[in-house]
């Protein structure tokens, strides 16, 4: 049964008019669910909200505590919701696309305010703009001149060119000029902060030490003397690293995992029993 | 008491012109020592084993999710686990999560595809970037690989390309291999490689490993190649511990800078602590 | 390896079972007016005086709520901003928030006017002041440092999903002079937002921020009942522990071998890697 549902919700073998079908019969459902939700009386809206939150978590809960079977009908249900999701994550998607336009919007908005009226750094505005479109435009022409040997045409070869000087060009070396900046902001963040006033620091300070230089080939030089088969092998930097970063470390780590874990059951708990309070969950609709 | 103040109180720009040096300097010269056998991590060792033994007739899934940013550290290791992987005639699929990393990894295929006369479509293949809801992706892969990803990064469907033609579910997975600067073993984990009993290399950058030994522990990664040193390492196990690469050369810069640091640690330490001794109020900030 | 499936095994309806009552038993029992205690958590009782300090400065605040997107970091991140924006609002105190996750924005909008308006103060919603700048994690980490260049923010709040980011954000935070608080369920950032902010939030003070700052009883009731399960955590890492031992110790002994197998197939097998 769910194979059916899901081959009718998703029908990824539709063909010439069978396609503009469903797309325009999922439009029309679509906008007569918004009618519908709009229709709905205000204090009945928050039952509304609180029954599609509470079916949709649930969705994935029995998904993962049903038992999975060839037989009996618990079974087949539960496959059946494993099934169904590649299509739930689809649907996903498709809602989070719609967002992107929300966020686009926004950005023209904000920066086509400062290039109106001409703010304090409005030319950053107008970079943006003119970077917006011509990433796009370059892109869209790159595509659309991809043929089955590649690309073709002049306008394509040129478009594929820029793009390439834009996106690999400027982009992904701003990209990486930006994250080694972390090397930078490293050095004076150890520099200023890192003072040991009190035995638990210098406790630190000495197994980071160690633990940093246990990791690069400086460090394992410096105790490269010890014989690694000798009684004193485990003093040699590498092992002693090796040792903090699985024992106490990890036993940290794995402690501070657990109150993690439990706080994101517990919040994820009152989600989807909408038991969260706040402005935004207690707000009218 | 000048010269206290000095020690605590150097002007960041000095220490961003000297960090550049110090981290320049070995980029330059490319030194090509390598760290030696018995100086291996365990965890990298397991990850050389697990790919080595890959059964005949499966293929290996490198998803990749990092981009330019952390390029210094996870191109080396996808470049590493390729060689041992052509090396060994282990057939590998590169999957990206984002256009960039696509761009990227794609990049680096082919480079060294052609340094080892390997063959794209026969020896290995890309399926270029995929998006959307990653847990989604990731079981359904296992259920049904060619549903998931029909065409690669050029379109040609899977069925044509002998690496992957054969590859219908999670069955003919040897191993997957997550190189990452974000961090997917949740999804991964969970999903695909617990359920189905296939072994995960984790390759995620040096300041996302220490948060894998817990997994490492509990026998749910086969293996780690902790940033830049873990490919360095992995390097020298596949026999290219004499070669000078890129992996040896961020290594030995990675070296300097954390001297540098450690230098600037004990500086900073010694200026605190002998203004501390003048009755002069210190700087910097309280730690611990 | 045993126990190990993609779907629940036995020994996760068991904890997972506890946990969800431990949780639900305690948000009724606070809902029915029991008093519930919460320690002191520094980072988050020093709000009003980060709010103080940027009103006395006449500079806008600036809440961060990472790279997340409308999942529970992220929510959490909202429950948040809405506290910070109602005490900014009592001082007429700007709070600019880039985001990173359009989905996000759409949610942080509603929050921002929800809070202004629930301070009384709808006029100070300024939408301009909600920024989407990028979801490529950098190109959003320079924009938000721009802002606290341009801005020149007095105060600055972390709280998301933070990558390597972090550090860029929070040194830049130092050069213009702005107290910082940071929280992040990321471990691995938690190290630099140590050393760059002035306040720092550990591991599941996260979760517990938005009852601190509410002292809801829902909020609170769910936070002793997390406390209890990580009792329950605790007594599970004791057990198995002890179930390792008992296994390691007595395999070999011929008498005692069945110990052994009871242990692993009735307990150890649920659990992953205990070879």
């Amino acid at each position: 049964m769910f194979h059916n549902i899901q081959h009718f919700l998703s029908p990824a073998t539709a063909k010439g008019p069978w396609v503009w079908a469903y797309i325009g019969t999922a439009i029309a459902v679509g906008v007569a669910a918004l009618f519908a939700l709009m229709a709905v009386p205000p204090r009945y809206r928050k039952m509304v909200v609180v029954a599609i939150t509470f079916i949709g978590g649930l969705y994935f809960s029995l998904e993962f505590l049903l038992p999975h079977g060839k037989h009996g009908i618990v079974g087949r249900f539960a496959n059946g919701l494993t099934d169904a999701k590649p299509g739930v994550a689809d649907w996903v998607m498709i809602v989070g696309a719609f967002t992107l336009l929300l966020g686009t919007s926004n950005l023209f908005q904000v920066h086509g305010k400062a290039v109106r009226k001409m703010s304090p750094g409005w030319y950053n505005s107008l970079a943006f703009f003119i970077s917006f479109f011509l990433i796009m435009i370059f892109g869209f022409l790159k595509d659309a001149y991809l043929g089955k040997h590649g690309i073709a045409g002049s306008v394509g070869t040129a478009s594929e060119q820029l793009f390439a000087i834009l996106f690999n060009g400027f982009v992904q070396n701003l990209d990486a000029a930006m994250f080694s900046l972390v090397a930078f902001y490293i050095v004076s963040a150890a520099y200023r902060a890192f003072r040991v006033k009190s035995a638990e620091a210098g406790l630190m300070m000495v197994t980071a030490g160690i633990v940093m230089l246990g990791l690069v080939p400086v460090g394992t030089l410096i105790t490269s003397w010890i014989s690694p088969h000798s009684w004193l092998a485990s003093l040699r930097l590498e092992r002693l690293t090796v040792w903090i970063l699985t024992w106490p470390s990890m036993a940290v780590l794995r402690a501070i995992e657990f109150g993690l874990s439990v706080g994101y059951l517990a919040m994820s708990l009152r989600i989807w029993l909408s038991l969260e309070r706040g402005s935004f969950f207690d707000r009218q609709l | 008491m000048n010269l206290l103040y000095i020690l605590q109180n150097l002007d960041r720009r000095i220490l961003y012109v000297a960090v550049a040096i110090v981290l320049s300097v070995p980029l330059i010269i490319r030194p090509w020592q390598h760290p030696a056998k018995d100086t291996i991590f365990p965890e990298v060792r397991q990850a050389y084993d697990t790919i080595n033994n890959v059964p005949k007739g499966k293929i290996v899934l490198l998803s990749t999710t990092w981009g330019a940013g952390t390029k210094a550290e996870n191109e080396p290791q996808l470049e590493a686990l390729m060689r041992h992987m052509f090396k060994k005639h282990i057939k590998f699929a590169i999957l990206a999560w984002d256009a960039g990393g696509s761009e990227i990894t794609w990049q680096s295929a082919q480079r060294v595809a052609k340094a080892t006369h390997a063959q794209y479509g026969r020896d290995y293949v890309h399926l270029g970037f995929k998006t959307g809801v990653t847990i989604a992706i990731a079981s359904g892969l296992g259920e049904n690989f060619q549903q998931v990803f029909n065409v690669d990064r050029n379109g040609t469907p899977l069925s044509k390309l002998p690496a992957v033609s054969y590859v219908k579910n999670y069955k003919q997975l040897g191993a997957v291999v997550d190189i990452t600067s974000t961090g997917m073993m949740g999804v991964w984990i969970p999903y695909l490689t617990m359920p189905k009993h296939i072994p995960l290399i984790y390759c995620p950058t040096a300041v996302m490993a220490v948060s894998a030994y817990p997994y490492l522990d509990s026998k749910q990664l086969s293996g780690m190649l902790n940033g830049v040193m873990g490919a360095v390492q992995y390097e020298t196990l596949i026999g290219r511990g004499g070669v000078a690469t890129d992996a040896s050369a961020t290594s030995w810069a990675l070296s300097c800078a954390h001297i540098y640091i450690l230098l600037l640690i004990v500086l900073g330490n010694l200026g605190y602590l002998a203004a501390k001794r003048a009755g002069v109020s210190p700087g910097g900030r309280r730690i611990g | 390896m045993g126990g190990m499936t993609e779907f629940a095994n036995p020994a996760t309806y068991v904890v997972e079972g506890i946990l969800v009552f431990f949780i639900l038993w305690k948000i009724l029992s606070a809902r029915r007016g029991r008093d519930l205690f919460i320690r002191r958590i520094p980072g988050l009782s020093v709000l009003d005086e980060a709010v103080g300090r940027a009103t006395e400065m006449g500079k806008p605040m600036l809440f961060v709520p990472g790279l997340g997107g409308l999942d529970i970091v992220g929510l959490q991140a909202m429950a948040i901003m809405s506290h910070v924006i109602k005490h900014a609002a009592n001082y007429s105190t700007r709070v600019i928030v880039p985001l990173c996750d359009p989905v996000l924005y759409t949610v942080a909008e509603e929050v921002a006017r929800d809070a202004y308006t629930t301070a009384g103060t709808p006029e100070q919603y300024i939408s301009d002041d909600i920024r989407y700048l990028t979801n490529q994690q950098f190109a959003w980490a320079s924009g938000v440092v721009g802002i606290q260049h341009r801005e020149q923010t007095a105060t600055a709040f972390y709280f998301g999903w933070f990558a390597a980011e972090a550090l860029i954000l929070a040194e830049n935070g130092q050069i213009v002079g702005a107290i910082q608080v940071a929280g992040t369920p990321s471990i691995i950032q938690i190290p630099f937002f140590l050393a760059a902010c002035d306040y720092t939030i550990i591991g599941d003070e996260y979760y517990a921020a938005s009852a601190y700052l509410s002292r809801e009883p829902t909020l609170l009731g769910s936070l002793v009942g997390q406390d209890y399960g990580k009792i329950l955590m605790i007594g599970l890492v004791l057990l198995g522990v002890i179930g390792v031992t008992v296994v390691a110790l007595t395999t070999h002994l011929p008498g005692l071998s069945w110990l052994a197998s009871a242990v692993k197939r009735y307990f150890l097998d649920y659990f992953p890697g205990h070879s």
